[in-house]
C-alpha cells in the first residue's frame, strides 16, 4: 500500500484547508499521476481535480506533485514514489 | 439544496449564447461579436482547453501552396468519395470552395503556420488526397503548424475572441435545453462549477458546438470531456441525430493509451508494419498504401490482427514505423509524436517504431444541419427547421464527412461552419428574427433531471454505469459489427438505461462539484451510445465506417441516403443526401478503391 495526501477544501463546510491521507495499493504497472487520481476519485467522488485531454497537451491538470509544478497526466507515479 | 425553479434561479440574456468553447464554438462567437451582437461562449473548461487543442496534422485546403496547380474541386472530389458518397455535396461544395478564405483569414489573425522555404503556408499529404479528381496522384493539402496545429488554432481564435469581445462563461455547465410552446430554443439552464449558482442563459439563438463523444468507447483517442453534451440534450428534447451509426476509427491510437498518433506520420512517409515486418497496406490499398482512407486502413489492421500477424506478446496491435525517416524530420515536423511516443509507449519513434491499433476518433453523426448551422426537426420533409438552435463542428451532422471523413477536413469543417452560421445568425437576427418568451413551466421543465440528480438518496455509482456502458459499445459497436451482436448490446443498453435515470449523486456540494457533472455527462453519453446502437443495427450494409460482417456489401438502392433517428419513438428514419452542388456537376457514386 502506499499514501497519498491530498490537498481538500470545501468553502461549505471546512474553515481552512487541509490534507487528506488516501491508501491506494501499489499499481502493477507504472501508472500517470491523473490516473491514480482517477481511480481514487472512484471510491471517493467528491475529490476535485481539472482534467481534459490526458496526454499532456490541454494544461489542465497542472498541480504540485510532491513540491513540483506538473501536468498529473504526463508524471509518472515512479517518478514521484 | 432547493428544489430549484424559475423563480429562485437567476437570468442571463444574450442575443446568442455558443455552447462549447472548442474550434466551432469560438470562430462562431467571433463572427458574432465582430457583428456586435451580446454573444457568450459557454464552455465547461477554460476554452483553450477544449479539445481542438489536440488536432495535431492540420487543415486540409486547397490554398495550392505545395502545388500551383491545386483545385477546391479536387479536394471536393476526395472528400465525396472518402465520405462513401453520403456526404451532402451541397455543403461539401461550400466548405471546399470557402475554406481558402476561412484558413487565410486565420493566418491573418495570426496562426503561426509551419513554412515552405520561400514562406508560404507548409502543407503535408494526408490520407484520401489525390490530385485531377483521383488520376493525379497523392496531392499534398493539409496546411499545418508542425503537428500542433489544433493547439495553434484554438489559441488564435481565442485571443481574438478577446479582442473582439465575447463573453466568456469559463466553467459553466449547460444542463438543458429550454424550449418554449412553439417548440423554439429560447435558452439553456446551467451552472457555475466553480460556485454552483445555477442560472437561465436566455438567448435569440442557441448553437451547439459541444464537440464528439468519444466517451462512449472504452478505447478512444478524444479527451475525457468529449461527452457529446450538445447531442445529449438535444436529444432529451426530442431532437434528431443523424448517421449516428458512423464513428470513426483512427488507424494510430497509441496503444494502451489511446492517444492519437497524427495520420502526418504516415503522410511524412512513415508506414504500418505487422510483426512480419511486412508493409501490409500494399497487399489491401495497391496505389494509396498507408494513405487510403481511415475506415480502409483500420479494418486492415484489425484484419492483420485477426489472422495472427499483429505485434507483442498478444499479438494485438501493429507497429508504425518511422526512424527511416531520421531525427532531423522528426524533431521538426513531428515533435510533438516524439513526446507522446516517449510518454506513452516508452518508444522514441527516432529508433523504434510506435505500437498502435484502431482506436474510436470522430463522430460524423450529429445534429442535422443546413450549411448554416440551422438544425432541422423530424417533418414529413426531414427540411423543416427549428427555430433558435444551431450546431457547428463535430456536434452537427452538415454533413461533409459522410460516411468517413477524411484526415484534416474536421479542422477545415469547424471554422467554415463556425464561420457560416455566424454570418447567418446575424443577418437572421438584425433582420428581426428571433424566439418567442419560453414561460415559467418551460424553464422548470429543463431542471428537471438536475433536480432529480441533487435529490438523489441512493441508486446507481457514476464510475460504475459509466465503465459498463463504455464496455457495451467497445464490444458490441466496434470496427466490425454484426447483427446478432449488436442485438446484444441494443438490449445491454435497454437495461443501462434504468440506472442512468436512477443515478446516485454521492457529492451534493455546490462548490466544483466534478461528481454532478460526471453523472450529467454520463446521461449524455448515454443518449448518444443509444442513437448509435439503434442507428448501427438498423443500417444494413456496409458503408465507409460502418462496415457489418452480415452485410458486407454497400447497398446503393436502399442506403444511399442518411439515417435519421428519433429520440422520441427510438425508430430510425431516412433523409436523402444532396445531390446538387451550385458550381460544379454532382459526383456520382463509384466503387470507392484506394
Amino acid at each position: 500500500m502506499i499514501s497519498i495526501n491530498i490537498y481538500r477544501y470545501n468553502p461549505e463546510k471546512d474553515q481552512f484547508p487541509y490534507m487528506q491521507t488516501y491508501k491506494f495499493e501499489q499499481p502493477k504497472r507504472d501508472i500517470m499521476v491523473l490516473e491514480l487520481l482517477n481511480q481514487l476519485k472512484e471510491k471517493d467522488p467528491t475529490i476535485s481535480y481539472r482534467r481534459s485531454c490526458r496526454e499532456g497537451v490541454c494544461g489542465s491538470d497542472g498541480m504540485n506533485i510532491n513540491g513540483k509544478n506538473g501536468l498529473a497526466c504526463i508524471t509518472p507515479l515512479s517518478s514521484v514514489h | 439544496m432547493s428544489t430549484l425553479n424559475s423563480s429562485n434561479i437567476k437570468t442571463l440574456e444574450f442575443d446568442v449564447l455558443v455552447i462549447g468553447g472548442g474550434g466551432s464554438g469560438m470562430r462562431t462567437s467571433l463572427e458574432l461579436a465582430k457583428s456586435g451582437l451580446k454573444t457568450a461562449v459557454v464552455s465547461k473548461v477554460f476554452p483553450t482547453r477544449s479539445h481542438t487543442v489536440s488536432a495535431q496534422g492540420g487543415i486540409t485546403c486547397a490554398i495550392a501552396s505545395a502545388d500551383p496547380q491545386d483545385d477546391w474541386r479536387w479536394h471536393m472530389y476526395d472528400t465525396v468519395k472518402g465520405s462513401d458518397y453520403i456526404g451532402d455535396q451541397d455543403a461539401i461544395e461550400y466548405m471546399c470552395s470557402e475554406g481558402p478564405k476561412a484558413v487565410f483569414e486565420l493566418e491573418h489573425m495570426g496562426l503561426p503556420f509551419s513554412r515552405t522555404e520561400n514562406g508560404r503556408i507548409y502543407q503535408r499529404p494526408f490520407g484520401g488526397q489525390s490530385k485531377d479528381f483521383g488520376k493525379g496522384g497523392q496531392a499534398s493539402r493539409t496546411c499545418a503548424a508542425a503537428d500542433r496545429t489544433g493547439h495553434a488554432l484554438l489559441h488564435t481564435l481565442y485571443q481574438n475572441n478577446v479582442k473582439e469581445g465575447s463573453n466568456f462563461l469559463n466553467e459553466w455547465f449547460a444542463v438543458d435545453l429550454v424550449l418554449n410552446k412553439l417548440k423554439e430554443v429560447t435558452g439553456v439552464v446551467a451552472f457555475s462549477i466553480e460556485s454552483g449558482e445555477v442560472a437561465y442563459l436566455k438567448a435569440q439563438a442557441t448553437v451547439l458546438a459541444t464537440g464528439g463523444a468519444g466517451r462512449i468507447y472504452s478505447s478512444t483517442t478524444n479527451a475525457l470531456i468529449n461527452t457529446g453534451d450538445g447531442l445529449g440534450m438535444a436529444l432529451r428534447a426530442g431532437i434528431p441525430a443523424q448517421d449516428m451509426e458512423m464513428w470513426q476509427f483512427h488507424p494510430t491510437g497509441i496503444y494502451g493509451a489511446g492517444s492519437l498518433v497524427t495520420e502526418g506520420c504516415r503522410g511524412e512517409g512513415g508506414y504500418l508494419i505487422n510483426k512480419d515486418g511486412e508493409r501490409f497496406m500494399e497487399r489491401y490499398a495497391p496505389n494509396a498504401k498507408d494513405l487510403a482512407g481511415r475506415d480502409v486502413v483500420a479494418r486492415s489492421m484489425v484484419l492483420e490482427i485477426l489472422e495472427g500477424r499483429g505485434c507483442g506478446e498478444n499479438k494485438d496491435h501493429v507497429f508504425l514505423k518511422l526512424d527511416h525517416l531520421g531525427a532531423d524530420v522528426l524533431n521538426a515536423k513531428l515533435p510533438g509524436i516524439c513526446e507522446l511516443s516517449k510518454t506513452f509507449a516508452a518508444v522514441d519513434p527516432v529508433y523504434e517504431p510506435i505500437p498502435v491499433v484502431p482506436t474510436c476518433h470522430y463522430m460524423m453523426g450529429g445534429t442535422p444541419t443546413n450549411i448554416h448551422g440551422q438544425a432541422f426537426k423530424i417533418s414529413s420533409s426531414n427540411n423543416d427547421y427549428i427555430p433558435g438552435l444551431f450546431s457547428v463542428g463535430e456536434a452537427a451532422c452538415v454533413s461533409v464527412h459522410g460516411a468517413n471523413r477524411l484526415g484534416g477536413n474536421s479542422l477545415l469543417d469547424l471554422v467554415v461552419f463556425g464561420r457560416a452560421a455566424g454570418l447567418h445568425i446575424n443577418e437572421a437576427l438584425k433582420s428581426g428574427g428571433g424566439v418567442a418568451d419560453a414561460d415559467k413551466d418551460d424553464i422548470d421543465g429543463a431542471l428537471h433531471s438536475l433536480n432529480k440528480l441533487n435529490e438523489s438518496t441512493s441508486g446507481y455509482e457514476v464510475s460504475s454505469v459509466k465503465r459498463e456502458l463504455q464496455e457495451v459499445m467497445q464490444n458490441y459497436f466496434g470496427v466490425f459489427r454484426r447483427g446478432d451482436y449488436m442485438e446484444k448490446g441494443v438490449s445491454a443498453l435497454a437495461d443501462i438505461r434504468e440506472k442512468i435515470d436512477n443515478l446516485h449523486l454521492q457529492d451534493k456540494s455546490a462548490a466544483f462539484n466534478t461528481n454532478r457533472v460526471e453523472a450529467i455527462e454520463l446521461q449524455n453519453l448515454f443518449e448518444v451510445a443509444e442513437a448509435t446502437a439503434i442507428s448501427s443495427l438498423q443500417r444494413t450494409e456496409s458503408r465507409g465506417a460502418h462496415a457489418r460482417e452480415d452485410y458486407p456489401d454497400r447497398d446503393d438502392e436502399n442506403w444511399l441516403c442518411h439515417s435519421l433517428y428519433d429520440p422520441t419513438s427510438k425508430s430510425l428514419g431516412k433523409r436523402k443526401v444532396n445531390f446538387e452542388p451550385k458550381q460544379v456537376d454532382a459526383f456520382p457514386p463509384k466503387i470507392r478503391t484506394y
